[in-house]
């Protein structure tokens, strides 16, 4: 190749106009044993380059690779657990709602329309409040019931004084 | 992405994103071990990799982003980084050095000394051949940015030249 074009192309590169095609003209050019006495010196810069080109990792790195590509998982693995968490998220959703429809339906057992009486507790205030009125009621059953025993004795009494006239 | 594409599109970077990190790092196991983390990646984002436009360009991304992430916890956690930079630097294939001529060293200086940003511009540049385009893919910046940086960088090595023919050296 001629010296005036490879000079050219040479000027070229240092005001960093070259194109990838003319770097690899002049790449060529300096790696080859035919070059002209007064471009000799760039020599060096351009065989520099493509003894850098031959820089390469070590034997065995793509072995390396593969077997810590195949230690991993499958992605299709991945895909059938992102589905697995899908579904087991529609249903645990589902079931949520299912439990708070049911819950609205619900109605607490009415307290029994036999008569017995159902105090509910709520908190500490109406402990008392509560304790008073069992308290109240339980009296009013236990005069009901000492009413009824005096009664009865009165009666066992006039029965007793009917067997001692026998 | 499958199998076949994935061996033939993105294995054969290996060594292009070696390099790269190993100009930054200057440790062949842990360019290897990035390279390697960058490989796997790609592998584990492989279905998604169909967006991206140039594959070689987004892993020199990667692959510099990683780089400057290993450096800084190894910055942090060693201070007597400079010292254990010289050390690995002697371990680049040492039958490669011994062909160097003194000439091929300097001009080797010459770029390794550069400013980071020109010095990867000359290697993606003038080493793996890529286009301004990709050039701006793989750093970030913008495609001016990446003239004028190359022609500062070749300037800065032309100057070296005039030196040399002045001096005699």
């Amino acid at each position: 190749m001629d010296y005036n074009k490879i000079q050219a192309l040479l000027d070229k590169y240092w005001e960093a106009q070259t194109s990838i095609e003319e770097e690899k003209i002049l790449k060529n050019y300096f790696n080859q044993s035919d070059i002209d006495t007064r471009l000799k010196e760039f020599q060096p810069l351009f065989q520099h380059f493509e003894l850098e080109k031959e820089v390469s990792v070590s034997d065995g790195f793509e072995d390396r690779l593969w077997s810590q590509i195949s230690e991993k998982p499958d992605t299709k693995v991945i895909q059938l657990k992102s589905w697995y968490y899908r579904i087991a998220s529609a249903a645990a959703i589902l079931l949520i709602c299912c439990t708070a429809y049911f819950l609205q339906q619900y109605e607490p057992m009415q307290p029994s329309k036999k008569g017995a009486t159902v105090i509910v507790l709520d908190d500490a205030e109406n402990a008392e409040e509560a304790y008073a009125k069992v308290k109240a009621a339980l009296m009013i059953v236990s005069a009901k019931m000492n009413k009824g025993n005096q009664a009865t004795k009165q009666s066992i009494g006039k029965l007793n004084v009917l067997q001692k006239i026998k | 992405m499958n199998l076949q594409a994935y061996k033939s599109n993105v294995l054969p970077l290996k060594n292009k994103l070696f390099r790269f990190a190993l100009k930054m790092i200057h440790s062949v196991a842990e360019a290897e071990d990035i390279v390697q983390e960058v490989m796997i990646k790609v592998w584990d984002q492989r279905d998604s990799m169909k967006e991206i436009k140039n594959i070689e360009a987004w892993c020199v991304r990667l692959t510099k982003n990683l780089t400057l992430d290993k450096i800084k916890s190894k910055h942090s956690k060693t201070q007597s980084f400079a010292v254990h930079m010289e050390l690995e630097t002697s371990k680049i294939s040492p039958h490669k050095q011994t062909e160097l001529n003194d000439s091929m060293n300097k001009i080797k200086q010459l770029i390794q000394n550069l400013p980071e940003k020109q010095r990867q511009i000359i290697q993606l540049r003038d080493i793996e051949e890529f286009s301004y385009q990709e050039i701006t893919e793989a750093l970030g910046i913008t495609i001016d940015q990446v003239k004028v940086n190359l022609f500062r960088a070749r300037k800065t090595i032309r100057a070296q030249f005039k030196n040399t023919n002045a001096y005699g050296l």
